[in-house]
């Protein structure tokens, strides 16, 4: 792995040589001071400065979304300090926060606007769905461990929060074109005013993804296409009100693979590509108001509707929400922030042959209330945080999640941070009432009747939540103002996680045949600890470089409470297929006024699954990304992006079933971009 | 499998393009510390009207919202005086602290927020000073801007037929004047 080493060792030399020719300079970059000062909303819902919030943050800039050359909102989360993003397939993606990966990960919450795009019926999030052109996104805010008191149910292991821009009013626009080996993509924005107090802002952006591989090097039948557009209006009421409305609209076709089982003899599961349908849209409102300089009055409202169409699974689902949040200031010192919420959902679901639920229409109500209050003694340099929130739904039952969080400044320059909160991941539909068959086993040639056996995961209805009681420490230290540590530790007690318990075999009739039906009972009993660290070390070398460093560990301990002879393999399935150490280095030097160069190296460890069907694994690895960018003319900009140079092709994920697993292939892409 | 011609290649590329990296340095300051001085000369060029202080050597009020840079920055304004007035940078907190402002400095990226603090000051009396400002046009008199790398002001034409505080010709001159 000489390779490795050079580029490491040349990646570290080249700031030192700049950073020698220029020592006698004033480094104070104001880029770099305002993206430590950036003003983030998600911690306390309250503008606080990034470096002083006692939680795990990050926040993508835009910029950074930029010089990533992301194409898609799992590309931008890729490599962001403690978040494990992976590319399933052409267009599928695991992403999760402090472990528990999946195609569904389900222990994150992750909202665009404040509007939660986690579905409820897998208590997941269809990454594929999202296609959004990028240039309208302003920031993605990422938070480390729970964040539920505020956000609620299934921010437990990490929220995710995607802001898009508001309209500014000014004329202007930008049409981008990309080519690539894995996809191709044409995108167009424009924004203007309609009146004084009127504004708007408008985007399209269509998409082509390649297929990929499947382990045996031959191309899978998973290409697609991708279509979504949205429109937004910003309008100022008054000087203290705004409102605005806002909607997208989507329709994507691919081809998807699967693998089917077969309910008469021969019994034997084949794979049949069929087309997946999804199409989708949302219309939001959101209302609010200055009542002064340090209080606010928000309501929001959105209606969000989908459509998910594919060989096993037919799924429409609507639904509706209301939010009301106030902060202000009861007394000096003390930032108090209350609200609630009601959301109403309802999903028709189609099954088939493998999927089906004990009612096909099915209706969720969710309330909540929340308060917290954040206190400032300015004497001890202290911040504190309190509050809790109290969720109810037809689920489960009714959840309350505190938490209390606590920062010391002892000097301008350091933040010490602590925290312990409770977080529940509420039932997924599907866990509380579906019936899965997951695998046909061919009669046993000494069985004289020749019964078929069937593998069932079936739902619980009194599945109950999941539970975590989380601790977190975290130290952040800027020792110049071109250099910044941040280091994060955390401790997560789980209960009542997601079990399988074998049930007893019996003779039943599915799908016209008679099988030894042999039940995997869903329950609550895996329980067990997370520990992990996640550094990220910052150092604009010059004004023209930049280095981040970051590096995460986790180590997640489970067991089963009633072990049977599948424990040892969900235990697997949840723990091992997310990372356990991964670190990256990024490079981002501009070359000239017009030449930047963003270099990325980035180490994964190891991702296995030891499942009763055989043993799983990738292996652990380095790889690495590199974008070009050449502002050619004050409008005009082009760029080649290249991402996974170093495999021509290699797996990234392991799936819940092995025959979707995928190939994912190097990429090379070029974009072309105008603005006026 | 890695595909080892390409990784040679690739790295072939990488070292070429570090080989390339020579930054070029301008001799910069740091830009806060000019924005600094550009809010202490636009202060200089203005004229606030002669009811203003009722003592000639009564403060002259600096206020400034915003935690970046600039406005801590600010500071070393301090006690540098515009005409004979000493000036004194005070952070707004509440909203009763802008009854006391001649000059307001915002630095925002939430333009709601913006709007409300432009509605809190008495631009005819205040002289608004806002950094960068994509929301220039929603409000505001003076906007810090870069243009080519280096800093300029725009000065707001409605604004203008609007104040009660007269900016020097000099000022103007050097000024963008926008709609």
């Amino acid at each position: 792995m000489n390779y490795i080493k050079w580029l490491a060792i040349s990646l570290t030399l080249i700031p030192f040589y700049s950073y020698a020719d220029n020592s006698e300079q004033d480094f104070t970059e104001i880029d770099f001071e305002e993206l430590m000062k950036i003003e983030v909303t998600s911690v306390s819902k309250k503008n606080e400065k990034l470096s002083e919030a006692a939680a795990a943050i990050y926040v993508v800039t835009e910029e950074e979304i930029r010089r990533t050359g992301a194409t898609s909102i799992p590309e931008a989360l890729f490599l962001v300090p403690g978040v494990d993003v992976a590319k399933i397939d052409s267009n599928k993606w695991a992403v999760s926060i402090r472990g528990f990966n999946g195609r569904f990960a389900n222990k994150l919450l992750v909202m665009i606007d404040g509007r939660s795009i986690y579905t409820p019926t897998s208590s997941g999030v269809y990454w594929e769905s999202l296609n959004y052109l990028m240039s309208e996104i302003k920031r993605i805010e990422v938070i480390r461990g729970p964040g539920a008191t505020l956000w609620g149910a299934n921010a437990v292991n990490g929220v995710i929060n995607i802001i898009t821009k508001e309209a500014t009013g000014k004329e202007a626009g930008t049409l981008s074109l990309t080519m690539g080996t894995e996809s191709q993509g044409i995108g167009a924005s424009v924004e203007n005013d309609i009146s004084d107090k009127t504004k708007f802002r408008a985007y399209a952006n269509g998409r082509k993804l390649a297929e990929s591989k499947d382990l045996s090097g031959h191309d899978q039948d998973n290409e697609g296409k991708y279509v979504q557009a949205g429109l937004r209006f910003d309008l100022a009421l008054d000087d203290d009100q705004w409102l605005t409305l806002q909607g997208d609209i989507y329709q994507h076709d691919q081809r998807q693979q699967f693998s089917v089982s077969n309910f008469e003899d021969p019994y034997l599961a084949n794979i049949q590509s069929g087309d997946v349908d999804l199409i989708g849209g949302n219309i939001g409102a959101r209302w609010g108001m200055k009542t002064s300089i340090d209080s606010e009055l928000n309501i929001r409202t959105n209606y969000d509707f989908y459509e998910h169409n594919d060989l096993q699974f037919k799924e429409t689902r609507n639904t509706l929400n209301i939010e009301i949040e106030h902060q202000f200031t009861p007394f000096k010192n003390h930032q108090l922030i209350w609200g609630g919420g009601y959301r109403w959902s309802q999903s028709d679901i189609e099954g088939s042959a493998s999927f089906s639920t004990s009612s096909s229409i099915q209706n969720l109500d969710i309330w909540n209330l929340f308060i917290q209050d954040t206190m400032a003694l300015p004497e001890q340099n202290l911040s504190l945080t309190f509050g809790t929130k109290i969720e109810g739904n037809t689920n489960s039952s009714t959840e309350i999640q505190p938490n209390i969080r606590l920062s010391w400044l002892p000097s301008n320059k350091v933040t010490l941070w602590g925290a312990i909160s409770r977080a529940v991941r509420v039932p997924s539909q599907v866990e509380s009432g579906s019936t899965i068959n997951i695998q046909v086993i061919q009669p046993s040639e000494f069985d004289p009747t020749a019964t078929p056996g069937l593998l069932q995961i079936v739902g619980n209805n009194g599945f109950q939540s999941e539970e975590l009681n989380a601790y977190e420490l975290g130290f952040r230290w800027l020792p110049t103002s071109t250099l910044s540590f941040d280091v994060a530790t955390f401790y997560n007690v789980y209960d009542d996680l997601l079990s399988y318990d074998i049930g007893d075999a019996e003779i039943k009739n599915v799908n016209g045949s008679t099988f030894y039906v042999i039940p995997i009972n869903l329950d609550n009993n895996l329980e067990g600890y997370s520990y992990g660290t996640e550094w990220l070390v910052t150092w604009q070398v010059t004004r023209q470089s930049r280095l981040r460093f970051s590096y995460s560990f986790i180590d997640i301990k489970l067991k089963d409470k009633a072990e049977n002879s599948f424990s040892s393999e969900v235990i697997s399935l949840v723990a091992d297929r997310s990372l356990e150490h991964q670190a990256s280095l990024w490079g981002s030097f501009d070359l000239s006024d017009s030449v930047e160069l963003d270099l990325r190296l980035y180490y994964a460890s190891e991702r296995k699954w030891d499942s009763s069907g055989g043993d799983y694994s990738i292996s652990d690895g380095f790889d690495s990304d590199l974008r070009i960018g050449w502002q050619a003319t004050k409008a005009l900009s082009f760029s080649i992006i290249g991402r996974n140079l170093l495999h021509a092709e290699k797996q990234q994920f392991i799936t819940e079933s092995s025959s979707t697993d995928s190939l994912i292939e190097r990429s090379i892409a070029i974009n072309a971009l105008y603005h006026w | 499998m890695m595909n080892n011609l390409s990784i040679k290649y690739y790295l072939t590329f990488v070292l070429l393009m570090m080989n390339i990296i020579r930054p070029v340095f301008s001799e910069d300051n740091s830009p806060s510390a000019v924005k600094v001085a550009y809010i202490y000369n636009i202060a200089k060029f203005t004229r606030w009207p002669e009811s203003t202080w009722k003592d000639a050597n009564a403060p002259f009020v600096l206020c400034s919202y915003g935690e970046d840079s600039v406005s801590k920055a600010l500071i070393i304004l301090e006690n540098k005086k515009i005409d004979k007035h000493p000036i004194t940078v005070v952070n707004v907190e509440k909203d009763q602290d802008f009854q006391y402002c001649h000059a307001l400095y915002i630095s925002t990226d939430d333009s709601r927020l913006y709007r409300y603090l432009l509605s809190q000051v008495d631009q005819q009396k205040v002289l608004t000073i806002t950094d960068e400002s994509s929301f220039f046009d929603s409000g505001g008199f003076v906007n810090l801007v870069r243009e080519n790398k280096r800093l300029r002001f725009q000065i707001s034409n409605q604004q203008l037929s609007e104040t009660k505080l007269i900016l020097s010709s000099k000022l103007l001159k050097l000024s963008i004047l926008v709609d």
